[in-house]
């Protein structure tokens, strides 16, 4: 039995380990930078100098990066499942039926694999930095679909806490901020779910200045598919599609996007109550 | 000595941000590794905080902080991944005969295990803040900003998880004592 000195112990047991990054780590990193663009910061003196911005745009792989996070208005996390799954293995399944959290499905309509988590519960944190229990559509390579419902956003190192009552129209008041030309459809519907085009003109990209308010990474050229899906009486999921149709992926990934974005929000559906 | 880097990476500059990763990369997977206690995880969670940081970079004020202010990103990053694993398999730990007359400078075998299975009880935010205080040195007021948490709650994480290791250790010193004397 040991008598050393716990903190001692401690120190010596946090010592071990590894402390070098191995290079295919760097590698990557290069890789996922020079495809991903910064965010643009509401400066002047920054425009003029978002490099990336420029080769975003020339980009023609999706940047799946960013989103959109809101919430209808502040409220108790919403009961999208009341027993969370003890399975984190990819589930095969088509977006229909029931969703269940703590599942990760795979989706193998499009040519390239999609998968999507239902955080079983609490807070998390997606790969974009956001934080609050989400659903995640990412495909590898075309664009991604991103759900969150935000009740628990902690104000973090890059997305804030924010509220958008209104949908779009708060969307496109606050991209007008930065100066965007942001073209909104009538409201559509599925269901109780109401979504909305957005096609974003020449002069469109934003980020968020300052901290505290909502963020949302568009470029010029971009559709989205925003949903908004009603959880409770006083809490919406905000959906995004992203990255679609600039850059060069163009309609066609659009076209396949928004049916399956489609289908997912539809599937959300028996989580409503 | 950060500064220049940080400053062209802010501008757009890959080279800069590459190096800046070169610069930093070998701390953030120590922090990580330590937090997870995985390397794949680890490896994991420093890219996407590495991903996030040139993402997140033009929002960065202070170029003097960009360090505090990667590990905050990495650390968050890791709770997330330690959640979102924790439903990985448990501690698989043998019982390990003790080694007297250790040196102080070694772990035996069997203060390892102890070790690892109270920290790994531990909450991802707790093992934060032991890995931060102990393993990088720093202040609790120091480990507050890296972590982007109010002072206080730093206090308390870092004495919380401070007493769970001391308690995890005592319970397995207890737990080896009753052991061997049920097989006496």
């Amino acid at each position: 039995m040991t008598t050393r000195d716990p903190q001692q112990l401690l120190d010596l047991f946090l010592e071990e380990g590894p402390a070098v990054l191995p290079d295919r780590v760097l590698e990557a990193v290069r890789e996922d930078i020079h495809r991903q663009r910064q965010r643009a910061v509401m400066r002047p003196w920054r425009f003029t100098t978002m490099r990336t911005y420029l080769a975003a745009a020339a980009v023609v792989a999706v940047v799946a990066i960013g989103g959109g996070v809101f919430l209808a208005t502040r409220g108790p996390a919403p009961n999208v499942g009341s027993t969370p799954v003890p399975s984190g293995l990819p589930t095969p399944a088509e977006a229909n039926g029931a969703l269940r959290p703590g599942v990760t499905y795979k989706l193998s309509r499009m040519g390239a694999a999609f998968t999507f988590e239902i955080p079983a519960t609490g807070p998390t944190m997606v790969a974009d930095g956001v934080g609050s229990r989400s659903l995640r559509l990412r495909p590898t390579s075309l664009g991604a679909i991103t759900f969150h419902d935000a009740a628990a956003l902690p104000n973090n190192f890059c997305h804030p806490t924010g509220v958008i009552t209104r949908l779009p129209g708060d969307v496109q008041r606050w991209l007008r901020k930065g100066g965007s030309d942001v073209t909104v459809s009538p409201t559509q519907h599925l269901g109780s779910v109401s979504y909305w085009d957005l096609t974003l003109g020449p002069r469109c990209y934003s980020g968020e200045e300052p901290p505290g308010q909502p963020e949302i990474y568009f470029s010029a050229g971009e559709h989205h598919r925003v949903f908004e899906i009603p959880i409770t009486g006083d809490v919406s999921v905000v959906a995004f599609t992203w990255g679609s149709g600039y850059g060069g992926e163009g309609d066609d990934v659009l076209a396949q996007l928004n049916p399956l974005a489609n289908t997912l929000v539809q599937s959300i559906k028996p989580y409503k109550r | 000595m950060l500064a220049p880097l940080v400053d062209r990476a802010q501008q757009g500059d890959e080279e800069a941000f590459a190096a800046l990763t070169q610069a930093v990369g070998d701390r953030c997977m120590a922090i990580a590794f330590r937090i997870l206690r995985d390397a794949s995880l680890a490896e994991d969670a420093v890219q996407m905080a590495l991903t996030t940081a040139w993402r997140e970079l033009p929002a960065l004020r202070d170029h003097d902080r960009f360090e505090p202010w990667l590990h905050r990103i990495l650390a968050n990053l890791c709770y997330v991944e330690a959640k979102r694993r924790r439903r990985m398999p448990a501690d698989v730990l043998a019982v390990v005969p003790d080694v007297l007359h250790t040196p102080d400078d070694t772990l035996t075998v069997n203060d390892r295990d102890q070790l690892e299975r109270g920290f790994r009880r531990l909450p991802p935010e707790q093992r934060a803040v032991l890995v931060f205080h102990h393993y990088l040195g720093l202040t609790v007021a120091e480990l507050a900003e890296h972590l982007g948490i109010p002072l206080g709650t730093a206090k308390s994480r870092l004495r919380y998880a401070t007493l769970a290791m001391r308690g995890a250790l005592e319970a397995d010193a207890r737990a080896a004592g009753a052991s061997r004397e049920r097989l006496a």
